[in-house]
């Protein structure tokens, strides 16, 4: 029996712009020094986690989402695709850098599979900070370990903002040179 | 890892007898994408965006809210930077009128042929090969990518050949330059991308970069 629709409850979509996610607090140039750490990450790589990346980046090779398959191709199980590895940077690098940081550039080497069952420990260092073309940046070495060894290895170009432009995000162009003033 | 248990049996052999990774060299700086420009056939989108945070509980609010991201001087919600490779498909993995690509005389580990990810087109002369895996990536950014952008992806140029003799196996390191645009034609990224392509040694299992 249909119910009267005066008497149902009226639904409203979620169409407002407020701000719906806490702001992280944010890094500046000023603020940090080489050697200094930042937070790590322990990322327990359950099967079903593993099945979310796969379905993240639709990279569907069995290589990421099948024992079997990755044993015919000689790993020991499932292991993560190459771009899922460095989502795990991501998410520490850009946990920290907060909303103001960008990222330049990213090199990295996988040293180790990264299997389905695996805690992975990320974590990175400033291991070198200057100023160029208008912008501010730090080398970050980032470590991933598997339970084994180390897993991958690179290091991460970020551009920060800077205490005198505090709400300025670093935007670059072709050759690198700042398109916004930074510093 | 290098260990006592037997390897599966390797691939056939791939390459020519009579070239060396120095006749490979040679062929440094060629695009082998055979001038295929992809562009992709999906907008980034709001779901997109939240399936890529979702794996590692990326929680920064650029990825998430809107008013965030315009706050930060970004066009709209932006893509996470280790994403943006991922970002284009190219005719998805299946689209009305292709036959289907999961065949019903096939067991269940049965590999489909999915969506093609970069404009490829044969490669240079190589040696005989019977293994290989991904090793490493440099990527450059550029302008970022954000909600509603469709992005194109131009180029395989053969970036480096690094003849090399590891734990695994002999072979060499070799990689491929793509550049990556978003629909105003700005390059947001560009990729060199490494593999390493070896004859496997006896008794040994694969380890990237080993």
């Amino acid at each position: 029996m249909p119910r009267n629709p005066a008497q149902m409850p009226t639904f409203y979509g979620n169409d407002n712009n407020t701000v719906q996610y806490p702001i992280p607090p944010q890094v500046y140039f000023e603020g940090v020094n080489v050697d200094d750490e930042i937070p790590t990450v322990d990322f327990n790589l359950t099967v079903q986690r593993m099945i979310m990346f796969v379905g993240a980046t639709r990279n569907y090779p069995g290589l990421h989402h099948n024992d079997r398959v990755a044993q015919a191709n000689n790993a020991e199980r499932m292991f993560l695709q190459n771009n899922s590895c460095l989502m795990l940077w991501e998410r520490v690098i850009s946990d920290w850098m907060g909303i103001y940081g960008r990222v330049r550039s990213a090199t990295f080497r996988i040293t180790n599979f990264h299997l389905s069952g695996d805690i992975i420990h990320v974590g990175g260092k400033i291991t070198k900070k200057w100023q160029e073309n208008g912008l501010n940046f730090v080398e970050l070495t980032m470590l991933s370990h598997t339970p084994r060894r180390v897993g991958m290895t690179g290091t991460v170009i970020v551009a920060l903002p800077s205490t005198k432009y505090p709400t300025t995000t670093p935007m670059w162009d072709l050759e690198g040179k700042a398109t916004v003033v930074c510093q | 890892m290098t260990t006592e248990q037997t390897p599966p049996a390797a691939r056939p052999m791939r390459g020519d007898p009579n070239v060396t990774w120095e006749d490979t060299a040679k062929h440094i700086g060629e695009d082998y994408s055979g001038g295929i420009i992809m562009v992709a056939d999906e907008r980034v989108d709001k779901v997109m965006l939240s399936r890529y945070c979702e794996p590692a509980e990326i929680g920064n609010p650029l990825y998430w809210d809107e008013e965030v991201a315009r706050m930060a001087g970004y066009r709209s919600q932006v893509v996470p930077w280790a994403m943006v490779k991922e970002v284009p498909t190219y005719g998805g993995n299946w689209r009305p009128g292709q036959p289907t690509r999961f065949p019903l005389d096939v067991d269940m580990d049965f590999q489909s042929q999915l969506a093609n990810r970069q404009p490829s087109a044969g490669g240079p002369p190589v040696p005989p090969t019977n293994a290989g895996f991904f090793t490493d990536m440099t990527i450059e950014f550029f302008e970022p990518v954000c909600l509603g952008d469709r992005l194109t992806t131009m180029g395989r140029v053969l970036h480096h050949v690094t003849p090399r003799e590891t734990r695994v196996g002999i072979g060499a390191f070799i990689g491929y330059d793509t550049s990556y645009f978003n629909q105003f034609g700005q390059i947001v990224a560009r990729a060199t991308q490494g593999t390493y392509s070896f004859v496997r040694k006896e008794g040994v299992v694969d380890e990237p970069g080993s």
